[in-house]
């Protein structure tokens, strides 16, 4: 895995270090397919290793259940399902990415988490506006990164859609 | 400490007091119309909790508040004062009272300010001093054993926060520009000066020359004086002056120098300076200002101390009716417990030995009763035991109710005191007194030592505020801690070994664990008495509103539930309560009628049942008409319109559907169909439920069932598939394997299996989830049969994987409410199942009216009708 700092990012403590300054500008990135996404950073609380989940009925797809993380039952989603890509077996290269967002947390599951990177506000476009699909509005911005591009999410909408407020209400 | 954070705090104990009071004076009010007496205790505790708050409020400039609650405290001394009955007009202004005070306690925490509430307080004191019949005005009741150095009384039956700031014992003052530095430098010279002063007062007793030595102290108490008073901190200043005053006297001689006289400087030097340390540390000016108090014991003559003191006293203590109570001790002890007694309305007094307790009890002889001997023994060698083995022999002895201060426990101080205590012809309650002195005992015995240590100068509370996030994270990690430990004691890799020391080890930390887990559980875990009590406010209310008789009985009100319960179960409490009165419990003539007592009856009850908290309303009153629900029901198509051969509690039901009401006449308090069903919202929330049964014409019962959210629980953990699942042991009623013949279907498809007599539904939980099984035949693989209130559901697995104790954690907001999952839980593999919701699973599948519908067709022979 390729850290730009030289750290492990199984460290807990590396996240945490890390104060709001900072964090700006920062980062993750990881790979669903062929094309590399990127998370804000201080929305990530961790990142372990694929661990099997219990399902959780009536739940849609993507929910693949929640998982025991030290004491602490989360979610989690398999963003290649919310994204509509096909299902990938799982291997030792899958993670769990640990996000917290308004103080829920909910892991995802990705291909491979790659590193952390630096993408200043400027270098930051907006999403395309074509609406090619439904998953385009989970997009916070393409960051252009040297050659390459990489999708940023908006981690709020990934995780709180309509769809899941939906999901949440009619179990009510 | 900020300003706000005291107001928080302040508006927190305040609403706790509020709270306590309300059901105070219902009791005070039910008592009263019995004897037509008011019970003294009760009305003090009253007056305790008004002066409490006013002395807090008036320390936080809430000027309004001070007024109202200073009025209100006249209008109940008058209680104290004479004996006169509480009417239910009285009652009625207090009540109103506190509903004001809560008004202002609301805007108070949002505003930090109590302003704009003139007009109302106006009106309010006007009432309250109209209907303070002719009593003098008497601004605050000071107990008459304290001398007038310490200006304020003492709430010595009363030990809070409130003390806290208080203003008996903390005196602010207006804020100055005061820079920190300047600050710093003040707070240190003042330590070196006091400090310089101490030395000199402790010279001075070795010293040939004592007079020289406590000259140089006064004068650094001088300078000290002088540098407080250019700080602009009056509380210090004033405290020194006292200090210095006497320090005066002692050099001009009109007062001795004597060693206990300096014993007693010392300790209000250590006062100053624990006022300055927390000073240094920036906080506000603050001083106890109680401790003036010592200044008392201050000899002026060269006769012996004690004599002085008691002389002093009995020349303070007013005549009582009740008659004089004489107190022999240590002067700590002689203090607290005087002046608790004197809060009781006796007279008391004091003497520090033998010979002077002989003298009191001559001098009194003759003119007063002698009720009673409060005696300190520091031991059995004490001579004042000898002293009153004498005394209890002779023929006119009064009880005597001894204090061991070395007793090894209180129990058995109390225990020894209370058998005088029985014997005590006073016209208080013998357990009242023991209760004020047993107070009184415990802060004699803090007394010492909350002087010597600054650290502590502070009240001692008992418990603490702590925020439930903290507590969550630490049953969440006790959780783990378990799991955890499970995971290393029986770590598949030690199988087959034979490790004697380690099994000991891990058996120790077993246990540990265990108890450490039982802790953490019972930390959010809170009594319903609070919330019980406030239901006999509205009961109250309500009552007198609509002329009925109501008595509501509270019945396992110290059931502890989980915090979140409390706060949701409030609401849901008051609609059914509310509804219990109005449409209830019939008027007194119609109850008489109907040949049932004129007062109605309504139990209001919690316990524990299996592992759900139960919560029970039971009236006596007219009962659900089910004929009315169900024409109602009928007509808004809630129900089919052949609903004759539904159970009973499916007809009750119907009253939980919002907007449903049968009431002809709509009141203001209930009849609009708008309350039940936010009763049904809460307890959903809760994942609780509700069952309603009722005969018509003798009484309803609502009973609220609500899942104990934070407890340990004994679980089965079955499989279906690849899914694992516990269900609950304490809603098993059996397992088994059925035979071919034991299963039957319904035209519609429906399994049944058909155990013994009963016929019971069958549930698939993987069809339910929409997941796979290994086994689809019901005689291969296994049949749970849970029950729920009567009702029971087969429920079919895969295998059973064995029982374990289980915490319960819920499942994440994110999911909403899952069918049929009340939670999860770790297994000790770190892996979660989900726990199975027995309760939703039976209403939802176990369908009486199809078990109704083959009991009459198939089976009527075999199964007595319902």
């Amino acid at each position: 895995m390729a850290v730009n700092t030289g750290r492990d990012m199984f460290d807990e403590d590396f996240f945490d270090d890390e104060d709001e300054d900072t964090q700006k500008d920062k980062f993750l990135t990881f790979r669903l397919g062929k094309e590399e996404y990127g998370i804000e950073i201080q929305h990530v609380s961790e990142i372990i290793g694929m661990m099997p989940t219990t399902d959780v009925p009536d739940m849609p797809d993507f929910v693949r259940g929640v998982i025991n993380l030290r004491g602490q039952i989360i979610p989690v989603i398999d963003v290649r399902l919310r994204f509509q890509m096909p299902f990938k077996e799982y291997t030792d290269r899958t993670s769990i990415v640990v996000v917290k967002v308004n103080e829920i947390s909910i892991g995802l599951i990705v291909d491979i988490v790659l590193e952390v990177i630096n993408i200043p506000e400027g270098n930051i476009s907006l999403p395309p506006q074509v609406n090619k699909g439904k998953s385009s509005r989970y997009i916070q911005g393409i960051g252009k990164v040297g050659e390459s591009v990489k999708i940023i999410l908006d981690a709020n909408k990934l995780l709180f859609d309509e769809e899941l407020a939906l999901l949440a209400e009619s179990n009510d | 400490m900020t300003n706000e954070h005291f107001i928080q705090t302040f508006v927190q104990e305040a609403r706790d007091y509020l709270e306590e009071v309300e059901p105070a004076i219902i009791e005070l009010k039910h008592q009263s119309d019995l004897t037509g007496e008011v019970d003294h205790e009760a009305i003090d505790s009253i007056f305790r909790l008004f002066h409490s708050m006013k002395g807090s409020s008036g320390f936080l400039q809430l000027d309004n508040i001070t007024r109202v609650t200073h009025q209100a405290e006249t209008f109940l001394d008058q209680f104290r004062k004479q004996t006169i009955p509480l009417t239910a007009a009285h009652a009625e202004l207090i009540f109103k009272t506190l509903d004001f005070l809560h008004q202002i306690l609301d805007f108070v925490e949002e505003h930090q300010d109590d302003r704009g509430f003139e007009r109302a307080v106006d009106a309010i004191v006007r009432e309250l001093s109209q209907n303070a019949l002719t009593m003098e005005v008497k601004p605050e009741p000071s107990p008459p054993v304290m001398p007038q150095l310490a200006d304020e009384p003492e709430d010595s039956g009363f030990t809070s926060a409130f003390e806290l700031f208080s203003e008996e014992s903390i005196l602010e003052l207006p804020e100055i520009e005061i820079t920190e530095e300047i600050r710093q430098r003040f707070a240190q010279e003042g330590e070196e000066l006091l400090e310089a002063a101490e030395e000199a007062l402790l010279r001075a007793s070795d010293s040939q020359d004592p007079f020289e030595q406590v000259n140089e102290g006064f004068r650094h108490i001088h300078s000290f004086k002088g540098n407080c008073g250019f700080m602009g901190f009056a509380a210090l200043e004033r405290f020194s002056h006292e200090i210095e005053a006497v320090l005066e006297q002692m050099v001009e001689g009109t007062i001795p120098y004597r060693r206990e006289n300096l014993q007693i400087l010392l300790e209000l030097i250590d006062v100053l300076r624990s006022g300055l340390s927390s000073l240094s540390r920036g906080g506000k000016e603050s001083i106890d200002r109680t401790a003036l108090a010592r200044l008392r014991d201050i000899s002026t003559s060269d006769t012996p101390s004690p004599q002085h003191v008691a002389e002093k006293s009995s020349q303070t203590a007013a005549p009582s009716p009740l008659g004089a109570i004489l107190v022999i001790g240590r002067p700590p002890f002689q203090h607290a417990a005087g002046t608790a007694l004197s809060e009781l309305g006796l007279e008391v007094h004091t003497a520090a030995d033998s010979l002077e307790g002989d003298r009191q009890i001559q001098q009194l002889s003759g003119i007063r009763a002698l009720r009673a001997l409060v005696v300190e023994l520091a031991s059995d060698s004490d001579p004042l035991f000898a002293w009153l083995t004498t005394i209890q022999s002779s023929q006119a002895s009064p009880p005597v109710i001894v204090y061991f201060p070395q007793a090894k426990s209180k129990l058995e101080s109390m225990l020894r005191a209370i058998q005088v205590a029985q014997a005590l012809p006073l016209p208080v309650d013998p357990d009242q007194l023991l209760r004020f002195v047993e107070q009184a005992i415990e802060q004699a015995s803090t007394l010492p030592s909350e002087r010597r240590d600054i650290a502590k100068k502070t009240v001692h509370r008992k418990d603490i505020r702590v925020d439930l996030e903290k507590l969550d994270s630490l049953v969440d990690l006790v959780g783990e801690l378990v799991i955890a430990e499970a995971m290393v004691t029986r770590n598949p890799d030690l199988e087959g070994l034979e490790l004697e020391n380690f099994e000991r080890a891990s058996h120790h930390l077993r246990r540990l664990t265990a108890s450490l887990q039982d802790i953490a559980m019972s930390v959010r875990m809170i009594p319903l008495s609070a919330t019980f009590r406030r239901m006999l406010r509205l009961v109250h209310d309500i009552s007198t509103k609509y002329h009925k008789k109501i008595k509501l009985e509270l019945v396992g009100e110290e059931t502890e539930v989980d915090k979140n319960i409390i706060e949701l179960i409030a609401d849901p409490l008051i609609h059914i309560i509310r509804n219990a009165c109005d449409h209830g419990v019939e008027a007194p003539d119609e109850r008489l009628a109907a040949g049932k007592p004129d007062t109605g009856h309504i139990i209001l009850e919690a316990r524990h049942v299996g592992g759900e908290v139960w919560i029970i309303v039971q009236d006596d009153g007219r009962g659900l008409n089910r004929a009315k629900i169900q024409e109602k029901a009928i007509k808004r198509g809630l129900l089919p319109a052949d609903s004759s051969g539904l159970a009973d509690d499916q007809v009750f039901k119907m009253i939980f559907e919002p907007g449903f009401s049968t009431a002809d006449k709509v009141t203001d308090i209930s009849g609009r169909g708008v309350g039940m069903d936010v009763v049904k919202k809460n307890l959903a929330k809760l994942k609780g439920r509700i069952d309603v049964r009722s005969k018509f014409g003798q009484g309803t019962s609502m009973i609220l069932r609500i899942p104990l959210t934070l407890a340990i629980i004994e679980g089965m953990l079955v499989r279906v598939g690849r899914n694992n699942y516990t269900i609950p042991l304490l809603s098993i009623r059996e397992s088994l394997r059925p035979q071919r013949n034991q299963v039957f279907y319904t035209p519609d498809g429906q399994e049944i299996l058909k155990l013994r007599d009963e016929i019971i539904p069958v549930l698939r939980l993987h069809e339910l989830y929409q997941r796979k099984a290994d086994i689809e035949n019901l005689w291969e693989g296994i049949l749970v049969v849970i029950e729920d209130n009567r009702r029971q559901l087969a429920i079919f697995v895969d295998e059973i994987i064995g029982q374990q104790k289980t915490v319960i954690k819920g499942l994440s907001g994110f999911f909403g409410d899952a069918r049929g999952i009340s939670g999860c839980t770790i297994l000790g593999n770190g892996q979660v199942s989900l726990i199975l919701d027995v309760g939703s699973l039976v209403d939802a599948y176990a369908n009486t009216e199809l078990i109704e519908g083959i009991r009459n067709t198939e089976d009527a022979d075999v199964l007595p009708p319902q």
